[in-house]
């Protein structure tokens, strides 16, 4: 259940956006989500439907993106999908590796209405990702 | 209207972590995040760890269940400060409760916190309490197969502590599986077989908490074995 907690940020997230860029309405919302993370996506596209509900978010489309792990071995600098959670360098069999992608939850884009009624534009806000988000 | 971004959802949680890792540091205690099954043991360990650490440390405990005080009432007798969270339905800890528990200790006086969290493999694996080591709690009851099962607690975890060693004659464990998963998820991970049933099992456990707090305040390790020498 802990989907409903992660949403909960979402929702803190949607709505300082939607202050500071001036949002009437969200039409769109798109996440990227590490396989690291434990995310079911229904349960997590539910807890959305649920959170949302009177919100300027209610009935927004919700678009899960899903990245799989990668890590990078510091010994031999050799790169790697994890297709499961092997985190031992296949080239050296160094465990001396680092993740540089894949436990991330981060929302990527929204769409939406201004309060000032101009749909056509596109900005990218200030928001960066912070120091611990790429594992 | 577009609007392009990289917004980590977790930031709120990871912020308020952050801010209990400060207080923490500031006050020098270093706090460890037991997580673990139902009945994995981690009560258990914490009575054990307590009473063999009591001499050298003040510590204090938080703990939290989804329901009763029982695991609160156990510790009592150990004569610590005990903050109980009851977690209300809750599977796991974030790191607001932790910051709100931190200010029912008196903080300058404590050197280690433990976290007894609420028995799930799953959640507390996924949030930062602000924590300076999260314990993964397992046990030989539970199986071989929960390093592969939950990877995420044992990937995020500092140390593994595998428990109810002395049941193994008795019970299906394949120890061998359970390394190899365990270390294929997290090569770096120290490991441990403990029973709380046979102290002298404990004591490598014991000795890394002494070695992690040493390493993360050292120049006050003595001044600290002064003052609860002398009861200060």
């Amino acid at each position: 259940m802990h989907e409903y907690s992660l949403v909960s940020g979402l929702m803190d997230a949607l709505l300082e956006a939607s202050e500071k860029e001036r949002l009437a309405k969200i039409s769109l919302v798109e996440m990227r989500i590490g396989k690291l993370r434990s995310v079911v996506p229904d349960i997590f596209r539910q807890a959305f439907q649920t959170l949302s509900e009177g919100t300027l978010a209610q009935g927004a489309r919700l678009e899960m993106n899903f990245v799989p792990g990668e890590i990078i071995c510091l010994d031999c600098k050799q790169q790697k999908i994890l297709d499961q959670w092997n985190f031992v360098c296949s080239v050296c069999g160094s465990g001396n590796t680092e993740l540089l992608q894949g436990s991330e939850i981060l929302l990527t884009k929204i769409e939406g209405e201004s309060q000032d009624g101009n749909q056509n534009d596109e900005k990218h806000s200030g928001f960066q990702p912070t120091k611990s988000q790429t594992g | 209207m577009e609007i392009k971004m990289m917004k980590n959802i977790l930031d709120s949680n990871q912020q308020k972590a952050r801010q209990v890792r400060k207080r923490l540091d500031e006050n020098r205690i270093l706090m460890l995040n037991l997580i673990g099954s139902p009945g994995a043991g981690k009560t258990l360990l914490l009575e054990k760890t307590i009473e063999a650490l009591k001499n050298k440390y003040s510590m204090g405990v938080i703990e939290s269940d989804v329901e009763t005080d029982r695991d609160a009432k156990r510790l009592q007798r150990l004569d610590i400060p005990i903050v109980m969270i009851g977690s209300e339905g809750a599977c796991h800890i974030e790191s607001i409760i932790a910051d709100k528990a931190l200010n029912e200790f008196d903080l300058p006086s404590l050197d280690l916190l433990f976290v007894e969290n609420v028995g799930n493999l799953v959640c507390p694996a996924e949030f930062d309490l602000g924590e300076h080591c999260k314990v993964a709690v397992s046990s030989t009851t539970e199986g071989e197969d929960k390093p592969a099962k939950y990877p995420l607690l044992f990937r995020e975890s500092s140390i593994c502590l595998l428990n109810k060693i002395d049941l193994l004659p008795y019970i299906r464990f394949d120890k061998n599986v359970y390394k190899n998963d365990l270390f294929t998820i997290n090569p770096n991970i120290d490991f441990f077989e403990i029973s709380c049933e046979k102290p002298e099992s404990l004591d490598p456990w014991i000795q890394w908490i002494e070695d992690k707090y040493s390493s993360l305040f050292s120049s006050d390790y003595v001044m600290n074995q002064e003052k609860n020498v002398n009861g200060g």
